[in-house]
């Protein structure tokens, strides 16, 4: 009975330990006054405020578009070359994928700052300002590797005796990839796409460093914002965007379950 | 294979562009001044800094151990649990993830502060409120809190893909449930232990926010110098260089050493 | 899955479109400005104040495009050196006025074509206190001192004294009865000033012994600090959760009125008097737009407006002569000339000092 219960206590524990600033943000968002630490009685005021707040709002959505079309473009180049790793020799796979792990392995603020070297070198060679592009490719370069890391392995489980049958009853190329390989790797880029969204639309350190004055992602808001004081109504922000999460995560999990009993009663 | 070479084009200048040579543009700067003269001050002023070089390790490593040591037996019992108790748990140890580090971080901060939520449900309970924030226990704090799902989620994914028959077998052969742990369960686990521990000690020794944040000011870690050197205080690019320099080269010996214990962890269970 | 890809490329261009929509409803015929500013350094419609940019921009047709935030002075430096950011309008303080003329990085102002310069004091222009020998470079915003503020009752509790007994200049930060309820600078320049300060230095000693000296006093400081800080400042000062700190003028009353708590002491031992100008970059591509923005901000009644909000010192005469009674006589605001001149204001430092005095408080804070 104790054996039973003391995994479930330790899981309980750990999870109260991450969520508890968590719901301490949540909570807040609902406070009356601008206090951190003294709740003074509920309202939705800065729920209302927030919406009305430009600057907050302008880099919701530049984070949004930015981390969209960075996990766009990382999905689409990184399936491409990924398609084509798999079919090199032994040797020049292990050399690309231990170049594919120097962005893993930089941390963020290495990262950032050396791609912010090369761009104000170049920029400054041919003009032009640190922007929207800069960081693009920055993220781009972020998710890629994350992205050819996802694909590879659900690719080597692809059956290669099915597109050599396609192949053999004459289907071209091209129509057995979209027949038959890419149905089966689907799953996997759309797991690396939603892998590369998170990232992107996270990341505080590359957007940081790669960022000129006319594009500001949320992150990097949030940062300026906490050197002074936080305002209330990024509680607000907060609290929509876990809701949204959360919703995304319960669909998916549902829509999960929901393809698994259907696959079981088709086998 | 020309084919091949003009698909994997796009990927492949995209990584020489945009990862090799910024790379190599540090290292170039580590060695150069002001006018690109080629110049070993930078790397000498180190010396200089040993001291916060020594703080971001044992920083890292500790908060490191702290979430192996929470996160390994976390993920170990999340195996025990029904398949829709473990997709739950899974779905509760991502969510964190998925939301603003630093709203999180800064959350630590009101709890943590002599009049945070902490202190003041001791002083409810007349209790002597704790000293907390701007030490290094917060710091430490902070880096094991944002980073523990980055150990749960690899351990996990490797105790649960371990083959049940594996652990039947040792149960015909007579084994207690802690000598199958001690023989089949953990070996197995050891390649999630080693990524667990790299995605855990990679963000924890380059972090900038967390020691601004958490810790005051005074607890200053090579991201902090490395983040003032290209933005912050001191305009000195060619010094930041170095310091990421020396950054990366310490990333590269801790993956190496924990690779290598990956593969002598899993040879030896080969024989 | 192709449903779902073009169901959120849908859901991108729509949102889009609406926020679009709404966020710019009004046309700008007349360009665009991108100002580099101080955090909180200008009035932004909150508290009853104006919104000065929205002023600006329904007065002009400019779009006010970018308005970015700094903390100090070395990170603007910073972000305008590697040069590809393109600002219309910074606000450096007086010794990086002084830099960024020297280093070519600033361009001349037409002061002819502004309206409102003749109401600017000449005590705050460049050509008195030398930042800015010939004042083509820079129009002064806003001006201030940095004393000390303290939270009485924490530091009566804590010194069994009366506060005003206990905090009377610069010495009171090395307080051991005071352990751990200290706040200070997080910047060299601003610290070491007040190091210098209590040695009876100038704060722009060039002398190495000095800076040394400074550098020790600031080390036996550091182990009763309780963080070293920048805008962080407001809330912790409001929380009650530091019992003194050092501070700029402006921002000491700005938390007194949020913390009735907290107390003000001009440091016996003489302190910073620092001047903010404002200034445009050489890359600028909208001259015309920041002059205009300018001389906005020097009208009279705009740097009331602003100087209500700020709470620093305007430099503006027609401002300051219809400001509250209580502030205009408030002496942290407005000191009187004997504290004036206990002032001094900072100098740019040559290179290789900057570079001492900026390794050395690494080592001190470590």
């Amino acid at each position: 009975m104790i054996s039973k219960l003391i995994p479930k206590i330790c899981i309980s524990i750990i999870l109260i330990f991450l969520y508890l600033p968590i719901i301490v943000v949540i909570i807040f968002a609902f406070n009356k006054t601008k206090s951190r630490t003294v709740f003074n009685g509920p309202t939705l005021n800065w729920f209302f405020e927030l919406f009305k707040d430009h600057s907050i709002m302008t880099s919701l959505l530049n984070s949004f578009i930015l981390a969209i079309l960075a996990s766009i473009i990382a999905t689409i180049i990184g399936t491409i070359a990924a398609l084509q790793i798999v079919k090199m020799k032994k040797s020049s796979q292990s050399v690309i994928m231990s170049l594919n792990y120097i962005p893993i392995i930089n941390s963020d603020i290495v990262m950032g700052i050396s791609l912010m070297l090369l761009m104000t070198f170049v920029l400054n060679m041919v003009g032009g300002h640190l922007g929207f592009l800069t960081v693009l490719i920055a993220h781009i370069t972020l998710c890629m590797p994350y992205v050819i890391l996802t694909i590879i392995p659900k690719i080597k489980q692809t059956d290669p005796n099915l597109l050599e049958a396609a192949l053999d009853l004459g289907c071209t190329p091209s129509k057995a990839f979209f027949k038959i390989i890419l149905p089966q790797i689907t799953p996997g880029i759309i797991s690396a796409f939603i892998m590369a969204f998170s990232i992107s639309f996270d990341d505080f350190a590359v957007s940081y460093f790669t960022t000129g004055s006319s594009f500001q992602t949320l992150p990097v808001l949030i940062y300026s914002m906490a050197r002074k004081r936080i305002t209330p109504k990024i509680n607000a922000l907060f609290a929509i965007m876990f809701v949204l999460i959360l919703l995304m995560l319960i669909i998916m999990n549902y829509l999960d379950i929901k393809s698994e009993k259907h696959q079981r009663k088709n086998h | 294979m020309n084919k091949i070479s003009i698909k994997f084009l796009p990927y492949g200048l995209w990584m020489i562009f945009f990862t090799v040579i910024p790379s190599l543009m540090i290292i170039w700067f580590a060695f150069t001044n002001e006018s690109f003269e080629f110049t070993l001050e930078n790397i000498c002023k180190i010396s200089n800094h040993v001291e916060i070089i020594f703080r971001s390790i044992l920083f890292a490593l500790i908060s490191t151990i702290i979430c192996l040591i929470i996160g390994y037996p976390f993920a170990y019992f999340m195996t025990k649990l029904s398949k829709s108790n473990q997709k739950l748990c899974l779905m509760l140890i991502m969510l964190p993830m998925w939301t603003n580090l630093l709203l999180r971080t800064y959350a630590w901060m009101t709890l943590l502060e002599n009049n945070g939520l902490i202190n003041n449900i001791l002083k409810a309970i007349s209790l002597a409120p704790i000293r907390m924030i701007n030490t290094p226990y917060a710091v430490i704090l902070g880096m094991t809190y944002d980073f523990l799902p980055f150990m749960i989620i690899p351990i996990y994914t490797t105790i649960s893909k371990i083959d049940n028959s594996l652990i039947e077998a040792g149960n015909d052969l007579g084994a207690n449930d802690f000598q199958t742990f001690r023989h089949i369960i953990f070996p197995l686990s050891v390649p999630g232990i080693v990524s667990g521990i790299s995605m855990v000690f990679v963000p924890a020794t380059s972090t900038f926010i967390i020691s601004q944040l958490l810790g005051g000011g005074s607890n200053v870690l090579i991201g902090d110098l490395i983040e003032s050197q290209f933005m912050g205080s001191t305009y000195n690019p060619w010094f930041g260089s170095a310091m990421s320099f020396i950054l990366m080269i310490i990333i590269v010996i801790i993956m190496a050493i924990t690779n290598k214990f990956d593969k002598t962890e899993t040879e030896s269970l080969q024989k | 899955m192709k449903k779902l890809m073009s169901m959120t490329l849908v859901l991108v261009i729509l949102l889009s479109s609406i926020f679009q929509s709404g966020c710019s409803p009004k046309n700008y015929p007349n360009g665009e400005l991108k100002i580099f500013c101080w955090g909180e350094y200008l009035a932004n419609g909150t508290s009853d104040s104006l919104d000065i940019i929205n002023a600006f921009e329904e007065e002009t047709g400019i779009k006010v495009s970018v308005f970015s935030t700094y903390d100090s002075n070395e990170q603007m430096y910073a972000k305008l050196k590697y040069g590809s950011v393109d600002y219309d309008l910074i606000f450096p303080s007086e010794y990086m006025i002084s830099r960024l003329i020297e280093e070519d990085m600033i361009q001349k102002i037409d002061i002819k074509s502004l309206k409102n310069y003749s109401g600017v004091m000449k005590s705050c222009k460049g050509s008195v206190s030398g930042y800015d020998p010939t004042d083509e470079y820079s129009v002064p915003y806003a001006w201030g001192t940095v004393g000390l503020v303290y939270n009485a009752p924490m530091i009566e509790k804590l010194t069994n004294q009366k506060a005003s007994d206990v905090v009377k200049g610069w010495k009171s930060l090395w307080d051991k009865r005071l352990e751990k309820e200290i706040f200070m600078f997080i910047n060299s320049r601003d610290s070491f000033a007040i190091a210098e300060k209590i040695l009876g230095y100038s704060l722009n000693t060039t002398t190495l012994d000095q800076i040394n000296d400074a550098a020790n006093l600031l080390k036996k400081q550091k182990p009763i600090v309780q963080a070293y800080i920048m805008d962080q400042i407001f809330d912790k000062m409001a929380n009650n959760e530091g019992a003194i700190a050092p501070a700029y003028s402006g921002d000491i009353l700005t938390m007194m009125k949020e913390n009735p708590d907290l107390e003000y002491c001009f440091p016996e031992e003489g302190s910073n008097i620092f001047v903010d100008g404002m200034c445009i970059p050489k890359n600028s591509k909208n001259v015309e737009n920041a002059h205009k923005f300018i001389d906005f901000v020097c009208r009279p009644d705009i740097a009331l407006e602003n100087a209500n909000f700020l709470s620093y010192s305007t430099p503006i005469i027609g401002a300051w002569e219809n400001l509250d009674e209580s502030l205009k006589q408030n002496p942290i605001a407005y000191p009187p000339e004997s504290i004036i001149k206990k002032c001094e204001s900072h100098k740019y430092l040559p290179k290789d000092i900057n570079a001492k005095m900026e390794a050395l408080w690494t080592e001190i804070r470590n």
